[in-house]
């Protein structure tokens, strides 16, 4: 009974430290926990898998630092299974941010030997969030002059063809939620009912049940979200890899908190009992 | 252990991140923040500038695109507010900037969040998905009706029907907060990952 009082009144501290180790452990060791694959999972990697080769496909990288290690997993996956279904990737940001992690994810395409510029291209922010988006998915020309690395548009033998958001097969949103200038619900209304244009997203956790309904609705062709969602898609194409061992990372994690919850309510109950006792 | 310059401070930065919890705030966290607040609001602005760049004045010289003096000039009339003689001007761009943003988002939005999500919801109750979403729809809404007091019909059983759409509620919240965990742990594990990854060396993940 004392032990569990003493638990009630743990040093925090000693809680944080507690979970930096249990989550260290996985990332240096990875234990590969099983995992069930779910639907919006599924959805997403049909979508992708019934793009034909020269499929053009966008890819909005709209976040920044804080969601990266949520939706870097995502792109990674992605990219790889678009290269293996021998699409054209144009990458994008409606957030300043964005292009940077675009280009830090676009690396894994030089590794599969695909060409910047008739392969893949980064076209870099486009300002004005859901004006932006309107305005591109119009007149491609009239924002992607140049793309990030000041490339002009005409210069670029991919972009050849693209004259609004209808010639693309497939637009795909990573995004961020509210903090972005580009929120789910804006690409929905500017892309899905406004231009009909098929439209994916990879969210972070945390915006997971406002962007479900969009699914449900049939107005997003496929969802992933967050680091759980990045694992599943590594566990679809048969490469479990750095989104599988963070879900590792997380298990342990939120074992070791529910474990400390049970306790910590177990302490609450006994010193209830305890000062029942005391006051009789 | 990493030996790039550019890990070593990054890694210290997340050390002084984490000095808050582990100890107390601090300076070496308090300059941790603001280096991050300063650096995000540093690039935010070069690239702003490079946009305006790369849209504006680079066609509009060497294009000889005259149109977009126009724009350019309900961009400028924004600087305005800093004059107390003339931010009234200001408001022009910004009429114009509120006027384009909500007729665009009018356009979508009651076909994207009304129509279409309505009518999602008009399903076959033939499995318990279904008619969980039937049910939880049709409760939930009524529960933020309160232009009558359901205890005046049938003997106030009616009552029962919000009380189940507050269930559902509940629910969904309990849902959002489960995720909103998750992504924290998510950013905690990524900072993990680039302490014992990049910064330590312990980890050949990637």
């Amino acid at each position: 009974m004392e032990v569990l009082e003493r638990i009630k009144s743990i040093n925090p501290r000693i809680i944080y430290v507690l979970i930096l180790v249990v989550i260290a452990i996985p990332l240096i060791k990875p234990f590969g926990l099983p995992m069930m694959v779910m639907q919006p999972s599924k959805d997403f990697y049909d979508v992708v898998e019934s793009l034909k080769p020269g499929a053009r496909v966008m890819i909005s990288w709209d976040y920044g630092a804080g969601s990266d290690v949520e939706l870097d997993p995502i792109a990674k996956s992605l990219l790889i299974h678009l290269v293996k279904k021998g699409a054209k990737i144009y990458a994008t940001s409606s957030i300043p941010d964005g292009p940077m992690f675009a280009e830090r994810s676009l690396k894994v395409l030089e590794s599969l030997n695909q060409q910047y510029g008739s392969d893949y291209v980064n076209l870099g922010f486009f300002a004005g969030g859901e004006s932006g988006i309107a305005a591109w998915a119009e007149n491609f020309e009239s924002v992607f002059r140049t793309d990030w690395r000041k490339t002009p548009a005409a210069q670029i033998p991919m972009m050849e063809g693209i004259k609004s958001a209808k010639d693309f097969d497939l637009i795909v949103t990573l995004n961020t939620g509210p903090g972005g200038y580009g929120t789910p619900d804006v690409w929905v209304r500017q892309i899905y009912v406004a231009k009909n244009v098929p439209l994916a997203m990879g969210v972070t956790a945390i915006m997971g049940p406002q962007t479900m309904p969009y699914l449900q609705s049939h107005q997003i062709a496929g969802l992933l979200v967050g680091l759980r969602s990045a694992a599943e898609y590594e566990a679809l194409l048969r490469a479990p890899g750095i989104a599988t061992a963070q879900m590792d990372a997380q298990s342990a994690a939120h074992t070791v908190i529910l474990i400390l919850i049970i306790l910590g309510n177990l302490g609450h109950l006994a010193d209830k009992k305890h000062r029942r006792k005391t006051s009789k | 252990m990493s030996t790039s310059f550019d890990t070593w401070v990054a890694a210290l930065i997340t050390l002084a991140m984490f000095s808050l919890a582990i100890y107390k705030e601090n300076p070496v966290y308090r300059l941790a923040e603001h280096a991050f607040i300063g650096i995000g609001a540093g690039h935010a602005i070069v690239t702003g500038v490079q946009v305006i760049q790369t849209s504006g004045i680079n066609p509009l010289l060497k294009n000889a695109e005259y149109r977009l003096l126009i724009p350019m000039f309900f961009g400028i009339l924004l600087f305005a507010r800093y004059s107390k003689s003339y931010a009234y001007l200001s408001r022009l761009s910004m009429s114009l900037i509120v006027a384009t943003g909500a007729g665009l988002g009018l356009r979508g939005a009651v076909q994207a969040q009304f129509l279409n999500q309505i009518s999602a919801t008009f399903l076959p109750l033939n499995s318990i998905n279904n008619i969980l979403i039937v049910v939880g729809f049709v409760t939930g809404l009524t529960y933020f009706i309160f232009s009558t007091r359901y205890t005046r019909y049938l003997n106030g059983k009616l009552s029962v029907v919000p009380r189940i759409g507050r269930c559902f509620l509940m629910i969904a919240f309990g849902a959002s907060f489960g995720n909103a965990s998750m992504g924290f742990l998510s950013m905690l594990i990524g900072r993990v990952l680039f302490l014992v990854r990049d910064w330590l060396g312990l980890s050949s993940l990637r």
